[in-house]
């Protein structure tokens, strides 16, 4: 038997990921025997109650420097995973408030939503601290099949239905990927424990054998799928248009904070070999932040707009993954990685609170029989919805990196982290490119603002209050952490 | 390493061998009488009706990936009721949790009418 103080410790690391799952049994128990399917306030209430208890759980959690580990050393107690946490728990909050206005509105008022996303949510907080790559792919299908569910949950639209299964053939392709290169890493160095990697690796001498460079060059394309790096980002903006938009929010945000999570996990264990992965992310990085940016200019329909955006996105995210080797500058020991990980881990922050608070607009619009996603829906918005297209401004000011809001700050620190670490060519494309992508950021403003309304007052819709509260606290974080990012800090315990 | 790979080819050969071999010698031996039945689907004696290719009602699925549930806590039981009397209480509470939660399952699935033919 186990040592009672090990199994405590163990539960203890894993206690917020169990409040989420007990809550997701809760919930769908509950709603096939107690509440019987009648009171459909009470699941996205519970849902709620549950991720806040788990964010207390995980706040409370000791901070603890990186070393400590639990279940054998496969799990990490450090300050990436607790971080990246507490963006999952925001991230569910969000789309939990956007799901309850949502579904109402659109007639799909299940419990098995709630229960989908809290079971998906402890996935990906399994996935953030991961130190096992077997763990890391367990946390992500975990993941994944429940992002599956929700792309397909508005079951008699076909756009939802090809969004579920293009999802699922692919991530599926992923995950395939991932694991083969997973295999190859264990056979190049006899572990899938990412702190043995590490050892393992820069103990050995020598240029790294064909074995383990087809293993990273396989990790690296699994885990771009998932995380849509170009030019592995096909399915993103099909899937992203086709899936309920609550479900595209939540998709968008906590998708991208597990992916890269585990991939400031995994590049961070492989930095002994990084002269041989680093100029395929430099590459990647650079084609993703061009591509993405391009191929948003012409999108009419504002979520495959927001997609593209997302792989844009998630192209700056990979400049702070190309940093961290750095971790000396011409022969001086160099803060780039610690610049890296912070810098991304803010930027994945002001990712979930802009994306989600966009994606919650075009919720608080849609009704019944009338899903807003055409940009020409939002013409004329400032007159009729102030408070909407108002938020919407912020939000697109900050995707485009304008200050004094989250995103431009974000874009800043890993700009900083990209220089410090000596990537300046990634900073100059990643600079260029944020201004290309202003225009498209802006055009929506234009429309919202400039352009009159073509068509008859549409019906309010049922029910708003859930939707106009996450447009509120995405809003109010996005201009208040822009204005004093340290706060965020201070509140997560980030930073230095 | 290359004696371990031979092992593998040389299993590979006879295993390869095997088949084509008792094919062969089955062909030389056995009489031959083509007869249009021997080309049936066998469907357990009873004669196939209409096509294989056709839609099947999709609660086969359900009962499929409900029996695959209770197979795997099979195949987790059997090891740890060999190693339960060295691990003690632990294992006991540990199994509990783990059938508990497929009963879970198994109830919500109940509940949701996925286990009853219409």
């Amino acid at each position: 038997m186990p040592d009672k103080s090990v199994i405590i410790g163990d539960m203890q690391a894993i206690l917020p990921m169990i409040v989420l799952w007990v809550t997701a049994s809760v919930i769908a128990l509950g709603d096939v025997s107690l509440w019987k399917r009648g009171n459909k306030a009470i699941n996205p209430l519970l849902a709620i109650v549950g991720v806040l208890v788990a964010f207390k759980f995980l706040v409370n959690t000791p901070r603890v420097a990186s070393g400590a580990t639990a279940f054998a050393k496969s799990l990490a107690i450090d300050p990436l995973g607790q971080i990246s946490g507490i963006a999952l728990l925001v991230t569910a909050v969000l789309s939990i408030l956007l799901a309850w206005t949502y579904l109402k509105n659109r007639g799909l008022d299940h419990a098995e939503y709630y229960v989908l996303l809290l079971l998906s949510l402890t996935g990906a907080m399994m996935m953030a601290s991961a130190n096992d790559l077997i763990v890391l792919f367990l946390g992500l299908e975990i993941l994944s099949f429940g992002l599956y569910v929700m792309a397909g949950f508005a079951r008699t639209e076909e756009r939802s239905e090809e969004a579920s299964v293009k999802y699922f053939l692919l991530g599926a392709f992923g995950s395939a990927f991932l694991l083969y290169g997973i295999a190859l890493v264990y056979g190049a160095t006899q572990s899938t424990n990412l702190e043995q990697i590490r050892a393992t690796l820069s103990s050995s001498s020598g240029a790294p054998g064909p074995m383990l460079l087809a293993g990273i060059g396989l990790l690296i394309v699994g885990l771009g799928f998932k995380a849509a790096i170009v030019p592995f980002h096909q399915w993103t903006p099909d899937v992203y248009e086709g899936a309920p938009t609550a479900a595209t929010a939540y998709m968008a945000g906590a998708a991208k904070i597990g992916a890269f999570a585990a991939m400031l996990r995994v590049f961070g264990a492989l930095t002994p070999v990084a002269a041989s992965w680093l100029p395929a992310i430099q590459i990647l990085a650079i084609v993703t932040m061009v591509f993405g940016n391009l191929l948003a200019v012409t999108q009419t329909n504002v979520k495959r707009l927001l997609a593209y955006s997302s792989i844009a996105h998630a192209g700056y995210l990979l400049v702070a993954i190309a940093a961290l080797p750095s971790e000396t500058v011409n022969g001086i020991a160099s803060n780039a990685p610690d610049l890296a990980v912070g810098g991304a881990l803010f930027y994945l922050f002001a990712y979930v609170f802009m994306t989600l608070g966009a994606f919650g607009v075009l919720v608080y619009l849609s009704s019944k029989g009338r899903d807003v996603q055409h940009v020409n829906d939002l013409r004329g918005l400032a007159k009729r919805e102030p408070a909407a297209a108002y938020a919407m401004m912020f939000f697109m000011l900050s995707l485009g990196g304008i200050p004094p809001t989250m995103g431009f700050m974000g874009k800043w620190q890993i700009f900083y982290a990209a220089v410090t670490g000596q990537q300046i060519m990634l900073a100059i494309v990643m600079a260029l490119t944020s201004a290309m992508a202003v225009y498209y950021y802006l055009r929506v403003v234009w429309v919202m603002c400039f352009e009159e309304t073509t068509e008859a007052a549409a019906p309010e819709p049922v029910a708003r209050t859930g939707a106009m509260a996450a447009i509120m606290l995405a809003a109010a974080a996005t201009i208040v952490f822009g204005i004093a990012p340290n706060l965020l800090n201070a509140i997560t315990g980030m930073g230095p | 390493m290359s004696e371990l790979y031979l092992t593998f080819a040389v299993f590979g050969a006879v295993a390869v061998g095997f088949v084509c071999v008792n094919l062969f010698i089955a062909r030389l031996a056995r009489p031959s009488a083509p007869n249009p039945d021997k080309l049936e689907t066998y469907e357990c004696g009873p004669l196939p009706v209409g096509e294989a290719w056709q839609q099947f009602n999709v609660h086969y699925y359900l009962f499929a990936l409900l029996f695959v549930v209770f197979e795997v806590e099979a195949a987790f039981l059997y090891p740890w009721a060999v190693a339960y009397k060295q691990v003690g209480r632990y294992a006991v509470v540990e199994m509990l949790i783990f059938v508990a939660i497929l009963a879970a399952g198994l109830g919500y699935a109940w509940r949701r009418k996925a286990i009853e033919w219409e």
